[in-house]
């Protein structure tokens, strides 16, 4: 806090500075080269002065302020309240200014309004000087980006449940392609020659097919509209979960780092997350004997989890598109895979605030990484 | 079926899905007539009907027009002369809202139309396996 005596002594040195740097200019000269509105008002509210910037922002001429009361610049709805509002000031004059958390206008000689922030300032005799801001681009600029927000919300909104409401509608109808294709099959069976029976496979497999596909539109989509509450997982025993689920063949080691680490997260997005990364490396072995490995190194602000295995590898320019959805490596008739696995792994793993990528050399087997941090988001 | 006369009332919008089921019934030898209705709204007609023998259960669609399952459940679950009957949900819906609803409602089973014809042959199989080993209300 500085000493009142000090202030007062402050204020002098400024305005002999200001006389001087001014040279000896006044608050006239000073008020029309403002390019803001100003107006001095007096205790009974007429207007006393008004600038240049006030004559181009209400369009009133000098001569014709003179004749008006701050209450004529203002549209009508607010002028009863105002005389209190005034009378209220005038018992504690001070600089103040007006319009933060408030909607005012200002009302031009064409009838039409604008909207405004005021600040005031007690000068003399209970007059007032008034300063006044159009405000309108900004408040204009203000409304747009708030539809704007709001617009996004709607169609962020709406893809959100578009997947999921298309990829139900389709369901239905498929359904039936796939029964009547399978009675087609089962009661024509005589009256079909080979090749018939052999179309009648491919498309009941195809059937099949589109129906994985839209299983994993579901299940990408359905990633983030439901949310789980977090909890302490225990990464040693949700490994032995998913590796116990996917049963692994006789000839795929899993091996499990010892002491991964209990992590915040939604668990079955994390138990999602190594399903599919474990499931791909198990389907996509080439050698004779598959080794996978599961490990966790301590980040300072993230735990990095690894899956690696002894696979066919990706090539590096591969690394982006095995992400996207639907992009698989293989044609599907080899095998069988919709493309959805991965984007489900980085979608999770992004929600939770993680990261997902991969490490591979081609014919040696790939490593893919991703991080979960130590704080929840 | 435990209760061999009494029909098993289906509720399903989709003529495919209900010639599946009837075909289903059919081929497992499961002799109760089944009787179709399209909608909720046809379905509480049926049961409303006195010269209709009452079901000894209901299959029913979830996603149908006019009155869909979720309504269903809602009247008949208010209706004390068939609260009883045992319901059991056959869709294509993995909502787990409509899951969660459902049995709130006391659906006796949820199960989800799979694509292929024999997996829900085998669900038809299960169904009527239940039903004719345990006891029923009515």
């Amino acid at each position: 806090m500085i000493p009142g005596f000090i202030v007062a002594k402050l204020r002098i040195i400024r305005m002999i500075a200001a006389r001087d740097i001014l040279n000896g200019r006044d608050a006239c000269w000073l008020m029309d080269c403002a390019a803001d509105a100003m107006l001095v008002i007096g205790s009974d509210g007429r207007v006393l002065l008004a600038n240049p910037a006030a004559e181009r922002l209400f369009g009133y001429s000098l001569d014709e302020f003179c004749g008006l009361s701050v209450e004529d610049l203002m549209p009508r709805r607010f002028r009863a309240a105002h005389g209190d509002k005034r009378a209220d000031y005038a018992g504690r004059p001070e600089y103040r200014r007006m319009g933060s958390g408030l909607e005012l206008y200002g009302l031009r000689k064409d009838g039409g309004e604008f909207a405004t922030d005021i600040s005031i300032s007690p000068v003399e005799n209970g007059h007032v000087l008034a300063t006044i801001y159009d405000v309108s681009s900004r408040k204009r600029l203000e409304e747009e980006q708030k539809r704007m927000i709001h617009e996004l919300e709607n169609v962020n909104e709406e893809l959100k449940n578009f997947a999921y409401v298309v990829s139900h509608d389709l369901k239905a109808p498929l359904r039936a392609i796939g029964s009547l294709a399978d009675w087609i099959a089962a009661d024509q069976h005589d009256r079909l020659d080979a090749e018939g029976q052999e179309h009648l496979r491919l498309l009941i497999q195809r059937v099949r097919r589109l129906d994985a596909l839209i299983d994993g539109v579901l299940r990408y989509s359905r990633i983030g509209r439901a949310h789980e509450a977090a909890n302490a997982i225990d990464l040693n025993e949700l490994a032995r979960e998913v590796i116990d689920s996917l049963a692994p063949p006789p000839e795929v080691t899993v091996s499990v780092a010892a002491d991964l680490p209990t992590i915040r997260a939604e668990k079955t997005g994390m138990q999602q997350v190594l399903q599919n990364l474990l499931s791909n490396a198990i389907r996509y072995l080439d050698k004779p004997e598959g080794r996978i490995g599961i490990n966790c190194a301590e980040q300072a602000d993230c735990w990095q989890f690894s899956v690696a295995d002894n696979g066919p590898g990706i090539e590096p320019r591969h690394f982006e598109r095995i992400f996207q959805l639907f992009q698989t490596l293989h044609p599907r008739d080899r095998v069988e895979s919709t493309g959805v696995g991965l984007s489900i792994v980085k979608k999770i793993v992004e929600q939770n605030g993680g990261r997902v990528w991969l490490e591979s050399s081609p014919g040696q087997g790939s490593t893919f990484y991703f991080t979960v941090p130590k704080t929840y988001p | 079926m435990r209760i061999k006369s009494s029909p098993i009332l289906l509720i399903e919008d989709d003529s495919v899905d209900a010639m599946t089921v009837r075909r289903a019934l059919k081929e497992l030898h499961v002799a109760n007539p089944l009787e179709h209705a399209e909608n909720g709204e046809e379905g509480l007609a049926y049961l409303q009907n006195a010269a209709h023998a009452p079901p000894c259960l209901i299959l029913l669609d979830l996603n149908m027009p006019v009155m869909n399952g979720i309504e269903f459940l809602h009247a008949i679950k208010a209706l004390p002369a068939f609260k009883r009957i045992p319901v059991i949900a056959l869709t294509t819906s993995d909502e787990q809202e409509d899951k969660v609803e459902s049995f709130e409602l006391g659906v006796a089973g949820y199960m989800r139309k799979p694509v292929e014809y024999r997996q829900f042959v085998e669900i038809i199989r299960t169904i009527d396996a239940y039903w004719t080993i345990s006891e029923s209300p009515l």
